[in-house]
């Protein structure tokens, strides 16, 4: 099957990549060394293949890759931290416990940075709704809703001067 | 997935042009999240599917005051909920919106393609039925607005030819001081999963006159209106019980359910009367705390 050409921004570069038609940007990440993102269902049901394309998630499993011609993707990859630190969400799963075997917790962490963007202060209810598309077979859940509600105080601290610049995380 | 060419036309003439020359090897794609499903599973194998998610000049919400609300293909079920006036004028929209698969997946399933899959159990088909929507549906050379119970003719069967594209839904906006609405359907889980009986119950009102309407989903081949049970309730002014059970008792006569793997047949007439009478009861409330909302 022919390829074609496709760029389009990924965690904040240009890339260039040759796809066929019919696959998916979850085969093409993955195809091209993004393997964070995880291939679950393949059908749009459990969330491991979620993404962030301009500002909104998705499940990248049910999107074609050529779609996002021009577009801007967010793996976990892209995710931005200070040097040698990992992102306020990452941090929040690990201080939580809200990671056990972790296949889910690419998925669940870029869910939830979409969704902290506009819901900065969410409520239980909320986030239970946001991460409805989001299945983890491991932790019950309840220490991932723990999770988003550490991640969103850290992420609403205000900036100190010096800890900013490239760490800046929202 | 089976090997496919894709078209990703800038424009409704690109589009056009393409169906025309493929018509009878070509599929039609907006969001794509029951399509890429399909072709996954062999139910559908076309040769080219034509993107329409390409067409920026269908991805807009336009309220015409006094007259209606034009959807485009491409609007995602999450901008249906974040959209203001949607909310205000159409609530049980709003509501089957929301109970649509998960919050993620509404970022890219889009309305139109919710019509358009036309499978019974499609969760916007019964508001949208009693909103009485129209597919605004279009070829190179014209344009007409079909009523959805003339567009959905059969579980995934719609009755347009192949060289023609739904680009729009357009809602009218009747005459009303309120419009109230609820969605009530019954699923094994909450978040993606299909419904095993769906009720739409919608109540517009205009100095003093009420108009109820009621359709149901998934439990028949197409979702259908209630016409039984909407005159009796237009003729009552006191819905008690009773009259609940009379409209319940509608329903059931005018249904057809299955047993399939999501719930059996005496499951669905049972499960049924309780949508009904929840339904009912919701917009019977929402009427009495929402009053002037429209």
């Amino acid at each position: 099957m022919p390829k074609h050409a496709l760029s389009f921004v990924l965690n904040g570069e240009t890339v260039d990549w040759e796809v066929e038609t019919n696959a998916t940007l979850l085969q093409a990440l993955r195809e091209n060394g993004v393997t964070s993102v995880k291939r679950g269902c393949e059908e749009g049901e459990c969330g491991a293949c979620t993404v962030v394309i301009d500002e909104l998630a998705q499940k990248s499993c049910l999107v074609l890759a050529l779609e996002v011609e021009g577009k801007s993707v967010l793996t976990v990859e892209g995710l931005p931290a200070a040097p040698g630190k990992l992102h306020p969400i990452q941090q929040a799963f690990v201080d939580e416990g809200a990671v056990q075997c972790g296949f889910c917790t690419p998925g669940f962490s870029m869910t939830t940075y979409a969704f902290l963007k506009t819901h900065p202060n969410p409520t239980d209810e909320e986030i239970r709704h946001a991460l409805s598309g989001n299945l983890c077979r491991c932790t019950g859940y309840l220490s991932i809703i723990k999770a988003v509600k550490t991640a969103a105080e850290a992420l609403s601290k205000p900036i100190v001067a010096g800890e900013g610049g490239e760490g800046d995380v929202r | 997935m089976k090997a496919f060419d894709l078209f990703r036309p800038k424009d409704l003439f690109q589009a056009f042009s393409r169906l025309e020359l493929n018509q009878h090897e070509t599929v039609l794609k907006s969001g794509g999240t029951d399509l890429l499903i399909w072709i996954k599973k062999g139910l559908v194998s076309p040769k080219e599917v034509v993107d329409l998610s390409s067409i920026d000049s269908l991805n807009e919400i336009e309220v015409k005051e006094g007259e209606g609300i034009l959807i485009g293909t491409n609007v995602s079920l999450n901008r249906i909920i974040d959209h203001p006036e949607m909310k205000r004028r159409f609530p049980a929209l709003i509501e089957a919106c929301e109970t649509h698969s998960d919050a993620v997946l509404r970022n890219k399933a889009t309305l139109v393609g919710n019509v358009c899959s036309a499978v019974p159990s499609g969760d916007t088909i019964p508001p949208l039925l009693c909103y009485e929507a129209e597919a605004v549906v279009q070829t190179s050379c014209s344009k007409r607005h079909l009523p959805l119970p003339r567009l959905i003719i059969g579980p995934r069967k719609k009755s347009i030819s192949k060289t023609e594209i739904v680009t729009h839904l357009w809602i009218p906006l009747p005459k009303a001081d309120l419009s109230v609405g609820a969605y009530r359907r019954a699923s094994r889980r909450r978040a993606l999963d299909l419904a095993q009986a769906a009720v739409a119950c919608t109540l517009f009102q205009h100095r003093g006159e009420r108009d109820f309407r009621l359709a149901v989903g998934a439990l028949s081949p197409i979702p259908v209106r209630v016409s039984e049970g909407e005159r009796i309730l237009n003729e009552t002014s006191n819905i008690d019980e009773k009259i609940a059970d009379r409209v319940a008792d509608a329903v059931l006569k005018a249904i057809q359910p299955i047993t399939d793997v999501r719930g059996s047949r005496e499951f669905r007439f049972a499960v049924t009367v309780e949508l009904v009478r929840e339904s009912l009861s919701l917009c019977l409330t929402r009427a009495k705390t929402e009053e002037g909302c429209y």
